[in-house]
């Protein structure tokens, strides 16, 4: 049993068809086997009974015609019919001992015929002799054989009844043979019908119970529980129970590794959306950190860039300053050969120049002379300013005591016109000065509120004026550090030019060989000149690279607010991802 | 409305004088024959357990007179003394020698009779203190935009004692 689970549903398959077609088969070799035995029986009674019976009815018939054919014989009195007659006593000796050889007679019948067979011959040579004599002889027959005859007769007679009696057994013989074949055959049928009926019956329980507990069960099963993992609440741990080592068991086997899997995977799954989720954390901090770099980044290029951009207008300046250089150096190189020439003459301006800058040493002393003279002046007016705000300052102090004044005048007024009116009529007078003394108290009181704004306006004024003859001041300073640098410049000029008279008679011998070192300097200061042109080109390069260095800084920062956001996102996938993941139970 | 009668009738009816000052904002005045005398040198001595109202004595030429404190009579804020107070002294016809203190003095101003507007003194249906400003305030006339409060001078003491008792 337990191996006929575990053989595959395919050979189950087969084992219940075989099943079928083996009762099949028994059923019909069963059916067979009968029809075997019933033929049989035909076939015997054909090849024994039929003829036995054939054979003891033409003995009968022939007898009879012997009978017929002696009797002629004596009527006609006529040997032929006697010769017929004997030719018909063998044909039925003939047919009596076919009937006797025959194997399924009976043995009293054997007895019988042995007996009959015997008689018959005794009769037939009696019959021959008598009837042969009765056919010559007729007269002396009648006397001579009347007893015979009649003898004979009788023996005709007895051999009569007992081949009719002898036909008679032999085909009721046959008649029996026959009811018994029907109804051998009736119960035949009924018995393979019943036996049909209980292998039908039979084979289809078997059938059903095979396909049953080892096809239908198992696959039942397996569909429920797939049922269950596929519409319960994603429950991993389940597993197919594994009944028997057929496909479905196969089928368990892999879907159950498959479920196995899954889990691993859905808990890998798991761990990694926790990771993630923590991992995206840190990223958008990072991408905050990031962004912050960025920024600095961007302000450090933002930097570098305008440094790059003061360093380009210098690296310009310069390649200008180069090609001027060149050109003037070629102009220069050009003129060499002219100052060569002109060189006595040059001379004689060195000299002319030195007497000049002389004069204008002179004159340079004199204006930071002058320039000192005016910071003097200017710190003198400043103190005087300054005198100027204290005294106004004072007269403001002055105004405050008239106010004063006015007020206790003003008071004074009130007070007397008050006694003015308690004098009545008497104090009118006074009452009049009293009023003329206020009036003249509160203009003391708004002029000394005029002054005092006055004052301020000065105060104000002489602040500005300090603040003017500052500023004046420092620009004189200024010009007097000038007027210095100026003058060093020009004294050291001077010294030049003194060296350059000395030199230039020595210059002027060696002013060819200049000449040709200066056409070298010129092309030498051309070749710097393109350098420098090559070197602000380089600059500018420099310059834009570090603006694209700088734009990309802000793309890079726009990037790490773009990972910052897709960070939050994917904090936010993780987080479902992390929900998800958890709807499975693992 | 009734006109009040003047213990002593001015020559000119019609015409009279008033000494105005200021407590905060507001424009008072008092008749100018109680008025004795200005002045702005406030060296007050305290009085303890006097009214809250009664600042203290100041001395004026050998003569002391009590100060009141106006702004406290007429339930204003209390205020400290500045350059621009000022003490009204009254004359002796008022009543025992006394003065108030002021924010500011103005000037003396001659009105009308006839355009001031007398207050009805029926007092009954007051409280404590209205009655004590009602009773103290005994008119208003309009001047130049200006409203002007006319007190008597003669009440302020009544009313202290009036309170106290």
């Amino acid at each position: 049993m337990k191996y006929l689970f575990n053989i595959s549903i395919t050979k189950k398959i087969w084992i219940s068809l075989s099943i079928i077609i083996a009762a099949y088969m028994f059923s019909m070799i069963l059916g067979t086997s009968l029809e075997k035995s019933t033929e049989l029986k035909l076939s015997d009674i054909s090849n024994d009974l039929l003829p036995i019976t054939l054979s003891s009815q033409t003995a009968l018939i022939r007898y009879t015609e012997q009978i017929r054919l002696y009797n002629d014989a004596i009527m006609l009195g006529e040997i032929s019919h006697i010769k017929a007659a004997y030719a018909c006593a063998s044909d039925v000796s003939n047919a009596l001992k076919t009937i006797l050889s025959s194997k399924c007679i009976r043995s009293d019948n054997q007895l019988k015929i042995k007996n009959i067979l015997t008689t018959y011959e005794q009769f037939i040579e009696d019959a021959n002799y008598i009837y042969s004599r009765m056919c010559e002889n007729t007269e002396n027959f009648e006397s001579e054989n009347s007893k015979k005859a009649a003898q004979l007769a009788k023996q005709t007679k007895f051999l009569k009844q007992e081949i009719q009696s002898l036909s008679h057994v032999l085909s009721e013989d046959l008649k029996q043979e026959f009811s018994d074949i029907i109804k051998r055959t009736q119960s035949n049928r009924e018995l393979s019908f019943v036996v049909f009926f209980i292998v039908v019956i039979s084979v289809i329980a078997l059938t059903h119970f095979i396909i049953s507990r080892s096809i239908s069960s198992p696959l039942k099963n397996t569909i429920s529980m797939l049922k269950d993992i596929a519409e319960g609440e994603g429950n991993l741990t389940a597993r197919i129970p594994i009944e028997n080592k057929d496909e479905i068991g196969e089928l368990s086997t892999w879907f159950n590794s498959f479920i196995q899997k899954l889990q691993d995977i859905i808990t890998k799954i798991a761990n990694n959306a926790t990771l993630l989720n923590a991992s995206s954390g840190q990223l958008s901090e990072y991408a905050k950190q990031m962004i912050d770099n960025m920024a600095q980044l961007t302000t450090k290029s933002a930097d570098v860039s305008y440094a790059t951009e003061v360093l380009t207008t210098n690296i310009n300046s310069m390649a200008i300053s180069a090609e001027e250089m060149s050109l003037n150096i070629n102009s220069i190189s050009v003129t060499a050969e002219d100052i060569a020439k002109n060189m006595n003459s040059a001379a004689s301006s060195v000299d002319k120049m030195s007497t000049s800058l002389n004069a204008i040493g002179k004159d340079i002393q004199d204006g930071q002379n002058i320039a000192t003279q005016a910071m003097d002046l200017s710190s003198e007016a400043t103190q005087n300013m300054n005198m100027l705000g204290t005294a106004a300052r004072e007269i403001g102090q002055v105004t405050g005591v008239i106010k004063r004044i006015s007020v206790q005048t003003n008071l004074l007024a009130l007070n007397a016109s008050i006694e003015a009116s308690t004098a009545g009529e008497a104090g009118r007078g006074f009452a009049v000065v009293a009023e003329k003394i206020k009036q003249f108290a509160s203009q003391s009181t708004r002029s000394a509120e005029d002054i005092a704004l006055k004052i301020t306006d000065v105060q104000q004024k002489t602040q500005n004026a300090i603040n003017v003859i500052e500023k004046v001041t420092n620009i004189v300073e200024k010009l007097n550090q000038s007027y210095a640098s100026i003058s060093q410049t020009i004294e050291k000029q001077i010294d030049i030019s003194y060296d350059l008279s000395l030199r230039i008679n020595e210059i002027n011998s060696g002013t060819n060989t200049i000449a040709s070192s200066i056409s070298q300097a010129a092309s030498g200061v051309n070749e710097m000149s393109k350098n420098t042109g090559g070197a602000a080109s380089t600059t500018n390069e420099f310059a834009n690279i570090i603006s694209s260095v700088n734009s990309a800084s802000e793309n890079s920062n726009q990037c790490a607010q773009n990972v910052q956001i897709q960070a939050t996102e994917l904090d936010v996938i993780a987080a479902t991802l992390n929900k998800i993941v958890n709807k499975f139970v693992v | 409305m009734r006109r009040i009668d003047l213990k002593e009738p001015n020559h000119h009816s019609k015409q009279r004088q008033f000494c105005t000052f200021q407590i905060s904002r507001h424009f008072y005045g008092v008749d100018i024959l109680d008025v004795k005398e200005i002045i702005d040198e406030i060296a007050i001595t305290k009085i303890h357990h006097a009214p809250e109202e009664v600042l203290g004595f100041i001395n004026i030429r050998g003569h002391v007179y009590l100060v009141i404190d106006l702004r406290t009579l007429l339930s204003f804020d209390k205020k400290e003394i500045d350059e621009s107070s000022r003490v009204l002294l009254f004359t002796s016809d008022v009543g025992e020698a006394f003065g108030i203190l002021v924010d500011n003095i103005g000037h003396m101003v001659e009105v009308d009779e006839k355009k001031i507007e007398f207050r009805n003194q029926d007092d009954n249906q007051l409280d404590n203190s209205d009655k004590r400003i009602n009773s103290l305030e005994i008119g208003a006339c309009k001047l130049d935009g200006r409203l002007l409060v006319i007190l008597e001078a003669r009440k302020f003491l009544d009313v202290i004692k009036n309170k106290d008792e």
